[in-house]
């Protein structure tokens, strides 16, 4: 569906039952965009920067965004993707409906689902992962949710309990919430979730029982980084400086909302990176969280994570002070930081293919779909496709969230061959890839450019030609084979193209 | 590059033939000469040895650990005693048959150099082997080990997989190593789909291997003919020998993977297979009168016991090392638990193994001896590694190994 456009006031519309929006699966109205990529403006035959931009800012091109770069330009698309709130995702939001618990509070997911019922929630958040990154048109935005996801890592534990309920809330509240607003407000957001104080044993950290764990990932993971300026003291004492923070417990009308409880609370004053904290409350560990969100350290780390997320593995050392100077001068201004890194400029240096990033699974099975005009017909067995590429959503165990490098992910190739032949051969039972749209790739082309024809539709163009000539090869040795068979395979050989592999 | 292709799929083909005769998995003709394939087992978290191989015999033992030693043997729920100071823990009891069969060897006060006690950190330094490396050292590498070691020794098999990890990702002790893919559940894969017709012509071109210049094309390639290797193993109708019954587990299902690749011997050389689960700063009841300590010993015990007993036939051509990234303080935490230390466990087990005693000096448990209230690291763990590598794995020199270090061969714990 995300490929295309969408009804003209979906909103206006009664919301749709399960059977409705999926047992039909009657296309919405609107042109066919199972095409090759839209040219880019003035013809360029250079490399293409607002199919870059696009590539770069979402889980994989697909022609409705293409065609809205066209339209609105490299600025004018940026802007727009800046201000999700802005662009209707009804669309996606009528599917989202059917997850009910994702809407939910948390005593309302408590009540909702017991006992057998006590893991829906979290299949539930599962899926409407997969489904935001492939069909959402706010596409920076979620791709700013994974970094952050991330970079706050909260895994479900179901031993930690109920990491399971109280991730909805951390997805909802604190990751969504704050993606593309301050750092410092997600900051203060995630110290005071309930799903970060029961992941890293906040809710234990109480008077005469300091737990060191959460203060520790604070400073070594989410701020000031390994090499950082503190020290073990600086940890024993902010420790201090958290308990008594604490989240209402399961059962209570509030469950899962931040408190302060003083009575949990180490009396004292503590020193904790230079501030001298006078003995109070809530506000101690609050004065240190507002110190981290302007630090010129912290400042720097956030905006090469940034530039390595969205530019390349490395970025420049000057796509780097760029952003840190946004950060420190809009005091971490998440937006106004994105807007730096990602100017025409830092966007044409992305341009050598050998400088491109692998796709994690989630990324790789969203962009295929994308790319290929699936359709969704279904949600169940969503969630269970993509977690067989790899990357289960919300189950990475240690803080520092799933790796961004290649030597993690790149040996997972048994099920992109798998999910693109399945996907390719109409084996899916959740997605529908309707053979006209199929045949629209290359219908437009004589079967002498077919190779260069599917592995661009993939890749909006950003291809390598000795890839396309590959691809080409196996068209000219299997001049029997129908249009059909022959535009299914190489669907299959170009989703596997390193070219498409990459972004 | 047009490089005729014959010669690895030809060579795989006959490797899956082997594969295929294997299906009764006996009298099958060796690919692997004389080298071992070695099963590594990460027990990540930090595994208490005190706990695993209590050293009753030890005068200071009882004074750290009061209230939840393990009571000298012939004591209820006493530890079983391995050479008069050291025992087994009585829910590793399996492994008492190992160790009587002379196939169990143990190691105490093992361990990494480096003195970090953050898992990741120990992890990292254990798995890449480079230990206390200073920022910016010439010596820093991504590559694990296990990875180095399987690039520096001649294939056994000239095709095909020769790295295993029983896992979801590939864990940074093989990181760098060639043909060496994760697979958590190898009996999963298969060339996928429908109209096998048309599986038949996109394997073919892919594995023409045109531009495997690039690092993706390397990983699939491997990946499709894993995939001709794998579907050809029996892993539905394996029937385990000498009666043997692999735990309901996630290790026991590992082993019982590791077990029939190591008897299809298609020419892996290294299978990996982690146990997580040891990092116990308090103990939670499992049940009646088990702890959650008890529950994770029990997978590895029965794990181990059951590969063992299965693989009798094979047991001189496989070694399996156990190890955890470091033991835990001697001093008990709350309700049993223990936090993180230095010197740990090492389990070598195998057909040539040196038994009957435990390896490595003993510095003993006085105050004065300790590590910050850990058993201090006596033995080298990169020593052990590079002993079973060195005479068990076709490796004796193992220059790029082991960085910035020369391993002592010389302790003797396999033949």
């Amino acid at each position: 569906m995300a490929i295309r456009p969408r009804p003209a006031s979906p909103a206006a519309q009664p919301r749709p039952s399960r059977r409705s929006l999926f047992s039909f699966a009657s296309p919405p109205n609107g042109q066919s965009v199972a095409q090759g990529p839209l040219a880019p403006r003035g013809g360029a035959t250079a490399f293409d920067v607002e199919a870059a931009l696009v590539q770069r800012t979402s889980f994989g091109v697909n022609a409705e965004l293409l065609a809205e770069v066209r339209n609105r330009g490299f600025q004018g698309y940026l802007d727009w993707q800046l201000d999700p709130d802005n662009i209707d995702d009804s669309y996606l939001d009528a599917r989202l409906a059917l997850l009910p618990s994702i809407h939910m509070t948390g005593a309302e997911i408590a009540a909702a689902y017991p006992n057998a019922l006590q893991y829906v929630p979290s299949e539930e958040l599962r899926t409407a992962r997969a489904l935001r990154a492939t069909l959402s048109r706010r596409q920076l935005f979620e791709r700013m949710v994974e970094f952050w996801t991330d970079h706050f890592n909260v895994p479900i534990i179901v031993q930690k309990r109920y990491l399971h309920y109280l991730r909805t809330l951390y997805d909802r509240d604190v990751i969504r919430a704050h993606a593309l607003g301050s750092f410092r407000d997600m900051l203060h957001a995630v110290a005071r979730s309930a799903g970060m104080l029961k992941y890293l044993d906040g809710y234990r950290n109480t008077a005469g029982q300091v737990n060191e764990n959460f203060s520790r990932e604070l400073l070594e993971l989410m701020t000031l980084g390994a090499e950082g300026p503190y020290d073990e003291d600086d940890i024993k004492e902010l420790s201090r400086a958290f308990t008594g923070w604490q989240h209402v417990p399961i059962n209570e009308p509030a469950y899962g909302d931040f408190y302060f409880d003083p009575a949990l609370h180490e009396p004292g004053a503590k020193s904790v990176l230079g501030l001298n904290l006078p003995s109070g409350g809530e506000d101690e560990a609050s004065a240190v969280l507002d110190h981290l969100a302007v630090h010129p350290v912290v400042a720097e780390r956030i905006s090469r994570k940034l530039g390595s997320w969205l530019l390349g593995y490395e970025p420049t050392p000057s796509a780097v002070a760029a952003a840190k100077a946004t950060f420190l001068s809009t005091g971490g201004d998440i937006r106004s930081v994105l807007r730096t890194l990602l100017s025409k400029g830092r966007l044409l240096s992305t341009a050598r293919m050998e400088d491109r990033k692998l796709k994690r699974p989630l990324h790789f099975g969203a962009s295929l779909l994308r790319a290929a005009g699936a359709r969704f017909t279904s949600l169940d067995g969503v969630r269970e496709s993509f977690e067989t590429l790899g990357q289960v959503s919300f189950d990475w165990r240690p803080p520092n969230g799933y790796p961004d490098a290649p030597a993690a992910w790149i040996w997972l190739q048994y099920p992109r061959l798998k999910f693109a032949t399945e996907l390719a051969q109409s084996q899916l039972p959740w997605a529908d890839l309707a053979e006209s749209d199929l045949l629209s790739i290359t219908a437009a082309h004589p079967r002498t450019e077919w190779g260069e024809a599917v592995l661009s539709h993939l890749s909006a163009g950003l291809v390598r030609p000795q890839e396309a000539a590959d691809l080409q090869a196996y068209v000219d040795s299997h001049p029997g084979l129908s249009d059909t068979e022959l535009t299914r395979e190489l669907l299959v050989l170009a989703a596997l193209a390193p070219s498409f592999q990459e972004y | 590059m047009h490089l005729p292709t014959p010669t690895r799929r030809d060579v795989l083909a006959g490797g899956a033939g082997i594969a295929a005769t294997a299906a009764g998995l006996s009298a099958v003709p060796r690919i692997g000469g004389s080298r071992d394939m070695l099963v590594y087992v990460f027990l990540r978290g930090g595994a208490d040895a005190l706990a695993l191989v209590p050293p009753h015999g030890d005068p200071d033992y009882y004074h750290w650990r009061p209230n939840y030693g393990i009571p000298q043997p012939g004591q209820p729920g006493g530890a079983l005693d391995l050479d008069g100071t050291f025992g087994l823990h009585p829910t590793l009891a399996p492994l008492l048959d190992v160790w009587n069969a002379g196939n169990l060897a143990v190691v105490q006060a093992m361990g990494s150099p480096d003195p970090e006690r953050s898992h990741f950190q120990q992890m990292l330094a254990t798995e890449t082997a480079t230990p206390n490396l200073p920022a910016g050292s010439p010596l820093a590498t991504d590559t694990g080990w296990l990875g180095r070691h399987l690039n520096e020794v001649a294939p056994v098999n000239p095709v095909g997989l020769r790295g295993i990890a029983l896992e979801d990702r590939l864990p940074r002790t093989l990181a760098g190593a060639p043909r060496t893919l994760p697979l958590r559940e190898p009996e999963l894969v298969h060339v996928p789909g429908v109209p096998d017709t048309a599986n038949d012509r996109l394997m073919t071109h892919l594995n023409a291997a045109h531009h495997s210049a690039f690092p993706i094309q390397t990983a699939l390639e491997t990946t499709i003919d894993a995939a001709e290797q794998l579907s050809a193993l029996p892993f539905a109708s394996y029937v385990p020998e000498n009666g043997a019954e692999y735990p309901d587990s996630d290790f026991g299902a590992a082993m019982r993977r590791a077990a029939i690749l190591l008897k299809a011997d298609i020419g892996i050389e290294a299978v990996q297979a982690d146990l997580g689960g040891w990092d116990l700063h308090s103990l939670s009841p499992a049940g009646p009168a088990i702890t959650d300590l008890d529950l994770v010993m029990e997978q590895l015990a029965k794990g181990l016991h059951a590969f063992w007993k299965d693989c009798q036939s094979v047991l001189n051509r496989v070694t399996v090392v156990c190890m955890s990234e470091f033991g835990r303080r001697v001093d008990e935490g709350a309700i049993g638990g223990t936090d993180h230390g230095r010197g740990g466990l090492g389990l070598v087990l195998g057909g040539n193994v040196n038994t009957g005693q435990v390896h490595g000096a003993w510095p003993g448990l006085a105050p004065g001896t300790l590590d910050e209230l850990a058993v201090p690291v006596v033995t080298d763990y990169r020593d052990v590694l590079a002993e079973v590598l060195a005479k068990r794995c076709g490796n004796p020199v193992q220059g790029t190994v082991w960085p910035g270090y020369t391993p002592d061969l010389s302790l003797g714990i396999v033949n």
